[in-house]
């Protein structure tokens, strides 16, 4: 088989989930990453096929995602004013109980999560889901979007802390801890 | 430690295991004494636990068959290195080298 085509072939069911989780449809996933590997097989240094190329892929898609947003003129979505620490703080003002007990509610892989991370901006989701649904390392993540460590730390606590209040907020009302409990 | 955002990613690197030993511990130190960066501690780790559990979603079953195809049909890979230079031909020599002065090459 061809070199690249074995190296990237196993990476493809997440480069497809992140494509789809950053398109919201299915038939545009495919193709994005589609286009994605075509990009990488353009791009991509053969030394780096030694071992699975998580970064330079997903930076793949990254570019391929910017490249489609700019041809269909769409600016990127403003992630929003709150620091995580507002966010944070907000969000756990009630009592410890009450925190633990809408917690441990909410474990499993429910579509809460899908809509909380549908609702970050395009950098956020993008950092989160290499590195929080994908397992990527940060380092493959300031990879995959040309950018520095420190920008990728922020971006992750900033998605993070916004997916958390969604989703505790999503937890305490299916738990039946109301907000006015507080 | 204070609730600033710099301590938050402090909080953040030592949930994902990107401290040294040392600071670890020195976090681990402080989460035992302050609740409000315990909670904040909990609440990330809750988050990346709820993140982890949606990396199942299911994708097409003929993906890698799909993608295999479409890499078929492009263009060969690009082999990172600059394409050889033609060999140029030999100099010239004796009269020849003569002619190509007089001629130009």
């Amino acid at each position: 088989m061809d070199p690249f085509v074995e190296a990237v072939l196993p990476l493809a069911p997440a480069l497809y989930r992140t494509a789809r989780r950053m398109t919201h449809r299915q038939d545009e996933a495919l193709v994005v990453t589609r286009e994605a590997l075509a990009r990488a097989r353009r791009d991509l240094d053969p030394a780096r096929l030694a071992a699975p190329p998580r970064g330079p892929m997903f930076a793949a898609l990254w570019h391929t995602l910017v490249a489609r947003w700019r041809q269909e003129g769409r600016a990127e979505r403003d992630p929003g004013p709150e620091t995580p620490d507002v966010l944070l703080a907000a969000a756990l003002a009630g009592d410890e109980t009450e925190l633990e007990r809408a917690m441990m509610g909410r474990l499993d892989a429910s579509p809460d999560v899908d809509i909380a991370v549908r609702h970050l901006a395009e950098r956020e989701r993008f950092v989160v889901l290499l590195v929080d649904v994908e397992n990527c390392s940060y380092e493959d993540a300031v990879e995959a979007m040309t950018s520095d460590l420190d920008t990728i730390r922020g971006l992750l606590l900033d998605g993070r802390a916004r997916v958390f209040a969604s989703l505790f907020d999503y937890a305490r009302r299916t738990s039946g801890v109301h907000p006015s409990h507080r | 430690m204070s609730l600033r955002d710099h301590d938050l990613l402090r909080l953040q690197d030592a949930l994902d295991g990107r401290l040294a030993e040392f600071e670890q511990a020195a976090v681990e130190h402080h989460l035992a004494s302050c609740e409000a960066c315990r909670r904040r501690s909990q609440a990330l780790r809750w988050t990346t636990l709820r993140l982890a559990g949606a990396a199942g979603m299911a994708v097409p079953p003929t993906l890698a068959d799909d993608l295999a195809a479409a890499l078929a049909v492009e263009e060969p890979p690009h082999t990172g290195e600059p394409s050889e230079p033609r060999p140029s031909p030999p100099a010239p020599r004796g009269w020849r080298a003569w002619l190509f002065r007089l001629f130009g090459g």
